[in-house]
């Protein structure tokens, strides 16, 4: 039986859209992908989240993208961190790393639950 | 033959939306393949693999439209805060100008005061007169009538009235009014 899905919390999806881009120009299918095999399975993103928030981030300048050919010769798009996308990745890993403190911190206590 | 006016620039915004869209149809099919030759990779068949990669990505046609309304949404919240962030600047932009042309600004303003308080006023007073109906149920059924001696508009006397009222058999109900005022004394609560 496969392991139960870690959800997508609400926010945090630019955050692991931005990350998967970190490491270079990716297709939507890519990013899916490579969320996938990250998390070891535990994540999926749901194609009716990823693409609207590709688009929206595209708008506001935070990945570009351009038509380019997958290793298999498909045409498909890809998608890049600019340098305001970045600055958002840090700026959001840095507050996701405080939050997970603050909540293990608040939950430590009571290891029973 | 020329064509009307701005219909090129109606053909190129249509023309232009329709590329975009096909361009995210292209976009989500070509995701679409990807996740159907994995599927055949891992050994399904043709059909299932179709399938699966059907069920795994959800509605094409429900993703494409979600994402084209996320991008026109960013694209509104994004000239909104720019009006918002413009808007002081603006503000202040105009304000030097006017205090700069003051005389082009006095004209301008009593131009609209005048203009505005005329039209104000005269249709103050039309509303009154006409616009307010009269204060009776169904006053499209209201009637006016008077007395003539000699074709000169006269008094009705209050016996006539109540003749013409006991022997009327096209109204309704009768009412007299009196178009000037009498002094009136009235006694008791």
């Amino acid at each position: 039986m496969p392991a139960p899905k870690a959800e997508i919390l609400k926010g945090t999806l630019d955050m692991l859209i931005l990350s998967a881009l970190a490491e270079g120009a990716r297709h939507g299918y890519g990013v899916a992908q490579w969320l996938e095999e990250t998390s070891q399975n535990l994540l999926e993103i749901e194609q009716g989240s990823l693409y609207p928030a590709l688009y929206r981030m595209e708008e506001k300048g935070w990945i570009s993208a351009r038509w380019g050919t997958t290793e298999l010769g498909r045409k498909a798009k890809f998608y890049e961190l600019t340098a305001g996308g970045l600055e958002r990745l840090e700026d959001e890993t840095a507050g996701w790393r405080r939050l997970v403190k603050a909540v293990g911190l608040v939950l430590k206590p009571q290891p029973g639950i | 033959m020329p064509l009307a006016p701005g219909f090129n620039a109606w053909t190129r915004l249509w023309s232009s939306l329709t590329r975009r869209r096909m361009e995210v149809e292209e976009e989500l099919s070509a995701h679409l393949e990807m996740l159907e030759s994995e599927f055949l990779r891992e050994g399904l068949s043709p059909e299932m693999a179709r399938l699966q990669a059907l069920q795994k990505f959800g509605n094409p046609n429900r993703i494409r439209e979600a994402a084209i309304r996320a991008r026109s949404a960013q694209r509104r919240r994004k000239k909104r805060d720019a009006f918002m962030d413009n808007l002081p600047q603006d503000l202040r932009y105009a304000l030097r100008g006017l205090l700069k042309a003051r005389g082009f600004t006095a004209v301008v303003l009593l131009t609209l005061t005048l203009g505005i308080g005329a039209t104000v006023a005269m249709y103050s007073v039309l509303h009154a007169a006409l616009g307010e109906a009269l204060p009776f149920p169904e006053p499209e059924r209201l009637v006016a009538a008077n007395t003539t001696i000699r074709d000169n508009t006269n008094l009705t006397s209050f016996p006539d009235f109540m003749d013409i009222r006991d022997g009327n058999e096209s109204f309704e109900s009768f009412g007299a009014i009196l178009g000037f005022t009498l002094p009136v004394t009235v006694t008791g609560t």
